[in-house]
């Protein structure tokens, strides 16, 4: 075969058009290009179009690891009862004896007026908790790591293949009044995990950066702060108003820098406080992140914020599951103490239990056979648990687990999802509204609906799967 | 029409980014397009010739670099004007170290912490170490290759040479490292083999601080009976507790095993056993390490080859011998960019991934490309190391069918664990073959075959041409532009990277001063100033040695400063990923950042009586010395010459600022105005952007 310079660069990295490259060079999604007249109606819309009082700040953990999370979630020791048919004895699952990690053993728990078995650190979640918890069974239909991104947008399901976290904070902002509509990621551990807001790479901030990159500091020079401000808004003016001749991109630039100046000033410094018992060296723990996410949230930065709590990571090599018990009772005890340390109110009004959702999205999850996975799991495309804690959602266990997608290879002969039937939750290996390959889009598609965004606006920005109405606290 | 509305679109919410209008070449507004299409508009030498140099060295242009430019009587003219200039800031040392960074990034040799280095040298011992100078040998790990290159350009060779080399700017402790991992071998299955301890095996490694007598020289000197008896003074009060008194002797026993032997060089102790009771590890004291943290600052090129006839491999303890060698004797052979320690920790495998996460970031570093699926290139049948269950099947053959045969060359030489193979006789025999976008190689028979396979692919010289257009323009080159092509050609005929920076950065396609297909495609981009060109900046403008703390060898961060700077937009690359992350927007983290950074070095560098060694200083204490400060802060820091049209008002503000600053109720000091006045100046968007 002979390849041209020009077929190599179109076949590869530019495509056949320049509708990739452009997309690659704006950061725009190819859809946006397009379709750019449907685009711009969409996106120019920054007025609050739901009922606010619905609306959550969100916070999301994700992995692009394909931590095994899933493998423990109710719903992998049986099903509640619903009858799926699946012989659970064949998912393999750590023990306290096996792994040396105390309080892995199964425990039940009641999801919905059902007790359905899980790893131990499930029940340390309060009944509280459980009362508005929904555990979705998914694929994300990818088994390689590299697809986070692509997982994050739904596997091209969002509209403009806009990241999830994305469409949601663009609803959300408006309604709660944050100081920016960007998710904000403070638990990427790399950049395979960054997040994108309209296409454009949203750097990533540690926990232990945002004090010291928020904080004003107290001294004489920031009692002079506002002078500051006013002569970099003369400069903003200076090079706005064609005194000197400045091209349409430097002008966007600066009125962009100017924005970000007047949000900067927007920061209640009291919260920062806040940050104080974030470590000073070492890595980012869990504890970090928490505390992160809650200041952010007090103080109104962002209506998403993406963490990132280790559930065992990418463990193939992984003996007695070792690793994934201690990083089970590890992350699920970060999932309890981000619940609890939520303070009772914002701004005396409302519980911000009521006002933050917690939510999880891995690249994919991992594979349960007990026969093949002794000493360790491997990538599955074909199931993935993704969780919703809210007051907008309804306590149970959505989906199940059952043989693999017989279509799909990695998990063949593991276990995948089953279909869901949307109006009941309940998994089934034959019946559903939703198959298998939908059900990463139903469950975003429930999360909307869940953090108060409406069905109209669910529907356009997700152009698959159907709203799980079984998961919702108000269908 | 359709590009019009385009336009529209992307600069409406995009907002940094804008599409161009046709445009012409003389500068001026095209204000007759249709509605909606950004005009062009061309940026003025004022604006390119500092958005070049402050790219290649962080330094602010002067007025006769800018008049140079000016005097062209035309386009070209000028182009050439600015080539010539960027000739003369090669040599500059700014110019060294911004390279060594897009290089190291590039190859994707950063990214690697210390725990990332446990997959290569796995012993359930703790890896590497973790001594203080640990963190010295790991950003030995990145820079080296990045050097490596540097010095290869500076040789007058062609970069493609880079992709085949085996030899490497090393420091003694990266000699020690590359030693040390040949002698501590692990196989696909995670086993050691610790061949220092099977080439000893009657030998034990005694740690003393008793016997002051006993040399290094002796230590290390396999002739010599007190091989392997290191003295290290103060054993017992660098551990004062321990588990038991057993593990408090004045003359202790280890196993000689290769990480014994390393941890000592580092002044730390390795776990011991001792009749049943697990004594602790020492983290290390660096009195007792053998390397000074000079050694982790010399670098020189080392040839890395197997040992030939009755030569035996290089001694990885013996550091002065690796301080004046020029030839490491390993068994493990180490070509080109793909083979490093930090290539090799920052894409761990598996023998479930089996090699082919290396494969890929190997593909996307070398060309560009990544394996998706879209590759119509056929191996032809029988490929080697092609997963038969993946080898049917739309969803799986498109890629295991380039990568499972390619991954192979790297399974033939490398275990999982990045060292030897010796566990599958079957993929040793069988050293894969090359197939990637339109070349399948099955002539492919050592580890180095792979980098010649890279550097003669047909798309390897626009690869590098558009990572230089990412480095430049936050964005990609349009890789069908005219412009685009030349400058591609013309890197083709000798692979000069010096001649390919002239080009590229000279050139309209990143000084947008003239409308070019890749401006009419992509548009203008003007960035936040990320954190490694923030921080050189004012390191090269201030001249402070590293104002960011972005360098553990060196010392001169500032307080406070390093913080914030972990959380600035940085440039990063993702696994699997062809074009780098490069946040570009002006977030309020990054304002509030730079704003706390600026006032960090105000209050370092203004009106104090120990500034850091050599930095600029400024000082309030007259008015002639508040006018020259703020001559600087517009002219240095900002990077506007006096006839720049933005000059005169920016030193108008600055001065207005300085004024109401001591006129302010609080009734500041003229120390805190002139600070007051710095920091608007380094937050400014001139210093916060790229490309303004």
């Amino acid at each position: 075969m002979k390849l041209t310079r020009r077929d190599a660069l179109f076949a590869t990295l530019f495509g056949g058009s320049m509708i990739g490259l452009r997309s690659i060079a704006t950061g725009l999604p190819v859809k946006f290009l397009l379709d750019p007249g449907k685009a711009l109606a969409d996106l120019k819309d920054a007025q609050c179009s739901i009922d606010a009082s619905l609306a959550q700040f969100v916070v999301l953990n994700t992995s692009g690891n394909g931590d095994p999370f899933g493998c423990n979630a109710p719903g992998t020791y049986d099903d509640g009862g619903a009858g799926t048919g699946t012989d659970y004895s064949k998912l393999v699952h750590p023990s306290d004896a096996q792994s040396g990690v105390v309080g892995i053993n199964k425990q039940t728990i009641s999801l919905g007026g059902k007790n359905y078995g899980a790893a131990g650190p499930w029940s340390t979640l309060t009944p509280a908790t459980l009362s508005r918890m929904s555990v979705c069974h998914l694929m994300t239909n990818t088994p390689v790591h590299p697809k986070e991104p692509q997982v994050l947008q739904l596997m091209g399901a969002t509209q403009y293949q806009e990241m999830f976290p994305s469409v949601i904070a663009k609803s959300l902002a408006p309604c709660l009044g944050t100081l920016q509509a960007q998710p904000i990621s403070i638990g990427a551990s790399s950049p395979s995990e960054a997040l994108t807001f309209g296409g454009q790479a949203l750097p990533t901030i540690p926990p232990r950066a945002l004090k010291a990159t928020l904080t004003n500091p107290v001294n004489t020079l920031s009692t002079v702060q506002h002078l500051r401000d006013d002569t970099l808004q003369k400069m903003h003016d200076f090079y706005a108003s064609g005194a000197v001749k400045v091209s349409a991109a430097q002008k966007q630039y600066v009125d962009a820098y100017i924005t970000s100046q007047q949000q900067v000033r927007n920061i209640d410094q009291n919260t920062l406080a806040m940050l104080n018992s974030i470590g000073g060296t070492g890595s980012t723990t869990n504890s970090d992140q928490v505390t992160a996410a809650i200041a952010l949230i007090l103080m109104g930065v962002s209506p998403v914020i993406a963490v990132h709590f280790p559930f065992g990571g990418d463990n193939h090599a992984d003996t007695n599951f070792a690793a994934e018990a201690a990083q089970t009772v590890s992350g699920m005890a970060a999932m309890v103490d981000l619940l609890s340390r939520l303070p009772k109110s914002v701004n005396g009004v409302a519980e911000l239990t009521d006002k933050v959702t917690f939510i999880n999205l891995n690249v994919f999850g991992r594979t349960m056979d007990a026969a093949k996975n002794t000493a360790g799991r491997n990538h599955n495309q074909d199931h993935q648990v993704s969780m919703m804690i809210g007051a907008g959602f309804k306590s149970g266990v959505v989906g199940g687990v059952g043989p693999s997608n017989k279509t799909l290879k990695q998990g063949a002969n593991d276990w995948g999802c089953l279909k869901i039937d949307s109006g009941s939750g309940v998994g089934n290996p034959a019946s559903g509204d939703i198959d298998p390959v939908d059900t990463l889009a139903s469950w975003a598609k429930t999360v909307m609906r869940g953090v108060g965004i409406d069905q109209a606006t669910t529907d356009a920005q997700i152009g698959s799967g159907k709203v799980i109405t079984a998961a919702l606290a108000k269908p | 029409m359709r590009r019009a509305v385009l336009a529209t679109l992307i600069a409406t919410v995009v907002g940094s980014a804008c599409y161009l209008g046709g445009g012409d070449n003389n500068g001026q507004d095209d204000s007759g397009m249709d509605g909606g299409v950004l005009p062009f508009t061309a940026d003025t030498p004022f604006v390119y010739v500092s958005k070049v140099k402050n790219l290649l060295t962080g330094l602010p242009p002067n007025q006769a670099e800018i008049d140079a430019v000016l005097a062209g009587q035309d386009d070209a003219s000028r182009q050439a004007a600015l080539a010539t200039l960027i000739q003369g800031w090669q040599a500059q040392g700014q110019y060294t170290a911004k390279m060594q960074k897009f290089f190291e990034l590039a190859f994707q040799q950063t990214q690697i912490s210390v725990s990332d280095l446990a997959s290569v040298v796995p012993n359930g011992n703790g890896g590497v170490g973790s001594s203080a100078q640990i963190n010295l040998l790991v950003q030995n790990i990145r820079e080296m290759f990045a050097r490596t290159v540097l010095e290869l350009i500076a040789e007058g060779k062609p970069l493609a040479d880079a992709f085949t080399t085996d030899t490497f700017m090393m420091t003694p402790p990266l000699l020690e490292l590359y030693g040390f991992m040949d002698q501590n071998q692990v196989d696909d299955n995670a086993k050691v083999t610790d061949r220092f301890k099977n080439a000893h095996p009657t030998l034990t490694v005694t740690v003393q601080d008793t016997d002051p007598s006993v040399t290094y020289a002796q230590t290390v000197d396999s002739t010599s009976p007190k091989f392997m008896n290191w003295y290290f003074p103060g054993l017992n009060t660098a551990q004062p507790t321990q588990p038991s008194p057993l593990c408090q002797a004045d003359t202790r026993a280890y196993p000689a095993t290769a990480h014994a032997v390393h941890y000592l060089m580092y002044g730390s102790l390795d776990a011991l056993t001792v009749t049943g009771v697990t004594c602790n590890s020492f983290t290390g004291a660096n009195v007792s390490s053998v390397f000074t943290n000079a050694d982790f600052a010399t670098w020189k090129m080392v040839k890395i080859r197997k040992p030939a006839g009755s030569e035996t491999v290089t001694p990885f303890y013996d550091a002065n011998a690796l301080r004046s060698l020029t030839e490491l004797l390993v068994d493990t052979p180490r070509v080109g960019f793909y083979t490093t320690p930090a290539f090799a920790s920052n894409w761990p495998t598996n023998t479930s991934n089996q090699m082919r996460v290396t494969i890929n970031q190997t593909f996307i570093v070398g060309l560009g490309a990544q394996v998706d699926g879209t590759d119509p290139t056929d191996p032809g049948a029988n490929p080697p190391g092609l997963d038969q269950t993946h080898a049917v099947g739309v969803d799986c053959v498109g890629c295991h069918r380039i990568l499972d045969p390619s991954r192979a060359i790297l399974e033939a030489t490398y275990s999982y664990g990045y060292g030897l193979q010796t566990v599958d006789s079957g993929l040793t025999t069988q050293p894969g073959w090359f197939v990637f976008n339109g070349i399948v190689d099955k002539s492919v028979s050592k580890i180095g075959d792979l980098g010649a396979a890279l550097a003669n692919h047909v798309m390897y010289p626009a690869a590098w041409v558009q990572k230089l257009c990412f480095y430049a323009n936050s964005q990609a080159c349009d890789p069908t532009d005219p412009e685009f092509l030349r400058i591609v050609e013309n890197f083709k005929s000798g692979g000069q990277w010096p001649q390919l920076v002239q080009d590229l950065f000279s050139s309209p396609i990143v000084t947008n001063a003239v409308s070019t297909q890749t401006g009419q495609n992509m548009g203008e981009l003007v960035s936040v100033s990320r954190r490694d060109h923030l921080c050189s900046l004012l390191n090269a403008r201030l001249n402070l040695v590293d104002s960011c703390g972005l360098d553990v060898v060196k010392t001169g961060s500032l307080s406070g400063i390093p913080q914030i700077a972990s959380g600035l937009p940085s440039d990063g690359y993702g696994r699997g990923a062809s074009v780098p992350v490069l946040p570009a927007q002006p977030t309020l983290f990054f304002r509030a950042g730079i704003e706390n950074i600026c006032e960090d070095v105000a209050l370092e560098i203004i009106d104090v009586t120990t500034p850091p060694p050599g930095a600029v200083t400024y000082s309030s204490s007259t008015p002639a010395k508040v006018e020259a400060a703020i001559g600087s802060f517009v002219g240095n820091l900002m990077g506007l010459v006096p006839t720049d049209p933005a000059a005169l008002e920016m030193t108008a503000l600055l001065r207005q600022h300085y004024a109401a600053v001591l006129a302010d109720p609080a009734k500041p000091k003229p120390t805190d105005a002139l600070r007051s006045t710095f920091i608007v100046a380094c937050s400014s968007p001139r210093v916060a952007g790229i490309g303004l």
